[in-house]
């Protein structure tokens, strides 16, 4: 990172190396005006202290060379080459030696920006690296399908993605792929579960508040659209939305801008949104509970991840990946399969996807103390059906059973009727309906 | 020009010893020009964080009260962020949380009028630490998100580890555990990326108390087990000695006394050696619930009454309460 003091005199040339090492920049002094600068590497200070009058020019020009941060530095200034320095592009104009310490402080801030900004790009390159396609592991052709679907997509900045899917596929991981292998990585990936709040902090998390807009709101916040700006923003359980916010939703993705609860200025949004759920959206579509014009707003390109179940091949090398991860993690030496324990992971259902594996293996590392896994060595999380078959007496219909799950999942949310039935998979005004006997679905278990 | 660059000498010196972590001598120093530092608001914050760091917030929060009128007339922005975000920190230290949270949205406000993005994501960390304090835990969740946000924007692989920790425990609050759990592994992750072994293990040791609480006292153990030998390795006692504690929680649970008694002796040993108070007074309480399962009453009220007494000192009420009732239910 360097300070590029371009001198049109020789006053305060002292100074510059000190201030320099100070905001821990190098310095370089030029005559000549700097061209080419990395504004990324550079800030610049036009020192002018007795060539005052040159300043408009200089400034201009350096401007016109880039976006580098530059200030200048004089001797004097009157209000009015003051004004006529800040309008040809300067950041800032010091007077020194009144200025001095403020100068300092706007270097400081300068280097602090600069460095920020090369932690920035670090950190996407690191996480593009994390998500990059080829480290997604499996050979099904299942999957493949997928990620040729998703490639296509990435590069479009602005193409909302919908991923559908069960529970554990690796939605979240594909939507992060997307962000982290497209133009906008370098901006943040915001993700929210929009299951988890009720609709009036939803509302307030997505889209902000002004202060007074509630009772609460003592001062004025931004929502999760503007502080994803330029980035994405990923909505799961896209299928639990309130049909309210399901409206402003809509019009925050069809206008590209949103207003916060309170607002009465709309801001502008250059966000990419990626929706996930497992409800199947037709159907809510048809039952009335998700708006079609929603639907198809965000059905731009689908992504369907496949259950595990549906893609055996890929078991056993995403066991195998599993194991040795978690084997270095924990610095034990990495156990290998047998050919009994890769036959019991091939012949399991999975209902918890690529989260239970990855959960019973590190479990098997963890408390396994053979160096090749049996079958017995894998401990598998015992189904939702086993642990309904220790409460009560068997249920005897169809309507008796889902029912009872509806009772079971909404004790074990503390009676949180959205969390319930974000993990029951259906849609909150479905569950209540259960709840009161009327849902004449229930029974076709659909 | 002289008294400038004299006062600049000061701050250069004592910006010395604070990059040092010589917060006591910067105090010293700083206290020397204590007169001139007032109008100097670079050095004026930097006087309330060496009353900070020093462990003296009272001090922070008179003298900034005294000097941010006159920072706030200067156009030392930089400064009056910096003297804000200190100012909700000395609030915070003394336990005055509505004031405190004033002061972050301020500094709030102010970071994000200038652009700091540094001080954006600490401050909202700030205030939802504050609401998670204080019980409104959708709040903290909501700003913690907020948070994260910043933290990508500028690449802080460390605050995310802690921000997604701190989640974590706020999730474990509401009972949501494969939330907190998921949390606290994407924490470990970025605490890895960032080269940060201790935040790693205190990750572990979340997943350890989750493990406790849906019962899977296996995993508990291990996975506790696993964060004593990493604070150990990192030199980290009384860290060691939590995690101890909770192996030796999951092993009284299980009914494996012997690895249970030696597990906790080791934790309430070493965390009074070290005066954790708060870590002995969990040790301590554990292994009254240890001597209980044994059937040995006497040394159950021991510690049990000891571990009141750290309590008390702590002025924990909640776990003061419940002990109580558990001695009186012996």
């Amino acid at each position: 990172m360097t300070l590029v003091v371009h001198a049109l005199s020789e006053s305060f040339g002292d100074l510059w190396p000190g201030l320099a090492a100070e905001a821990g920049l190098r310095c370089e002094v030029t005559r000549t005006l700097p061209r080419d600068l990395d504004p990324t590497r550079s800030v610049v200070l036009l020192a002018a202290g007795g060539e005052e009058a040159a300043v408009p020019k200089v400034a201009r020009e350096l401007r016109a060379s880039g976006e580098v941060m530059f200030a200048v530095v004089v001797a004097e200034a009157g209000h009015r080459s003051a004004a006529a320095a800040l309008r040809s592009g300067a950041d800032q104009l010091f007077v020194v030696p009144e200025d001095l310490e403020l100068l300092r402080s706007w270097l400081k801030d300068a280097a602090e920006r600069l460095h920020s900004g090369e932690n920035r790009r670090a950190f996407a390159a690191s996480e593009s690296r994390k998500y990059r396609f080829d480290g997604i592991l499996g050979a099904s052709g299942s999957l493949a399908t997928v990620l040729e679907r998703v490639s296509r997509v990435i590069p479009h900045s602005n193409v909302t993605v919908l991923i559908t899917g069960e529970t554990g596929t690796g939605k979240e991981l594909i939507a992060r792929a997307i962000h982290y292998n497209g133009p906008r990585r370098e901006a943040p990936f915001v993700d929210i579960n929009c299951a988890a709040l009720p609709e009036h902090l939803l509302e307030s998390d997505l889209f902000g508040h002004e202060k007074g807009a509630f009772t609460d709101a003592s001062t004025a916040k931004p929502g999760l659209f503007e502080m994803a700006q330029g980035g994405s923003i990923f909505l799961d359980e896209i299928g639990h939305l309130a049909l309210p916010l399901q409206g402003k939703l809509l019009r925050a993705l069809q206008e590209r801008s949103i207003r916060r609860v309170g607002g009465v200025r709309n801001i502008a949004i250059d966000v990419r949104v990626i929706a996930a759920t497992h409800v199947n959206l037709e159907a809510a579509v048809r039952a009335g509970e998700f708006r079609e014009d929603l639907y198809y707003r965000l059905n731009v390109m689908q992504v369907a991840l496949p259950p595990l179940r549906n893609r055996q091949e890929d078991i056993v090398p995403l066991a195998k990946h599993y194991l040795a991860k978690f084997a270095a993690e924990y610095g034990v030496s990495c156990p290998e399969l047998s050919p009994q324990a890769a036959r019991a992971l091939r012949d399991r259902a999975w209902p918890g996807n690529i989260r239970e594996l990855r959960n019973v293996l590190e479990r098997t590392v963890l408390l396994a103390d053979t160096p090749v896994l049996d079958a017995q060595s894998l401990e598998f999380e015992a189904s939702s059906g086993d642990a309904a078959s220790g409460q009560g007496a068997p249920p005897v219909t169809l309507t008796d059973i889902i029912a009872q799950a509806v009772r079971q999942a909404l004790d074990a949310c503390g009676g949180n009727k959205s969390e319930a039935a974000r993990r029951l998979g259906i849609s909150r005004p479905r569950l209540v309906r259960i709840l009161e006997g009327g849902d004449a679905e229930a029974g076709e278990g659909r | 020009m002289s008294a400038a660059l004299a006062m600049h000498e000061v701050r250069a010196r004592a910006q010395h010893f604070a990059n040092a972590g010589a917060w006591a001598d910067a105090t010293a120093l700083l206290l020397q020009h204590e007169a001139r530092i007032r109008e100097h608001p670079p050095c004026a914050a930097l006087l309330a964080e060496s009353y900070m760091r020093t462990g003296r917030a009272r001090e922070a929060r008179e003298w900034l009260a005294g000097v941010l009128p006159a920072i706030e007339l200067s156009d030392d922005r930089a400064s009056l962020r910096r003297a804000t975000v200190l100012f909700g920190a000395a609030h915070f230290a003394l336990g005055e949380l509505e004031r405190a949270r004033r002061r972050f949205e301020e500094a709030m406000e102010l970071a994000r009028a200038d652009g700091d993005d540094p001080l954006v994501a600490r401050s909202m960390y700030n205030l939802g630490t504050i609401a998670n304090i204080t019980g409104d835990r959708t709040g903290a969740l909501a700003l913690y998100r907020l948070a994260l946000s910043v933290l990508q924007r500028l690449g802080d692989r460390q605050g995310l580890a802690e921000c997604y920790h701190n989640m974590a425990i706020t999730y474990r609050d509401l009972g949501k555990w494969s939330e907190a759990d998921e949390l606290e592994q994407r924490s470990a992750e970025f605490a890895r990326d960032a080269g940060q072994p201790r935040i790693v293990s205190i990750a572990r040791l979340g997943r350890a108390k989750l493990a406790l609480q849906r019962d899977d006292l296996d995993f508990a153990e291990a996975t506790a087990r696993f964060a004593a030998a990493d604070f150990a390795a990192l030199g980290d006692p009384v860290l060691e000695a939590a995690a101890k504690r909770l192996a030796g929680v999951a092993c009284t649970r299980r009914g494996d006394y012997a690895r249970a008694r030696e597990l906790l002796d080791f934790a309430v040993t070493r965390s009074l050696h070290h005066e954790a108070t708060l870590t002995a007074a969990e040790s301590l309480r554990s292994r009254a619930e240890l001597a209980l399962a044994e059937g040995n009453r006497v040394a159950a009220r021991q510690d049990a009454e000891e571990a009141l007494r750290l309590f008390d000192k702590l002025s924990a009420v909640e776990d003061l309460r419940a002990l109580q009732r558990w001695i009186s239910a012996l």
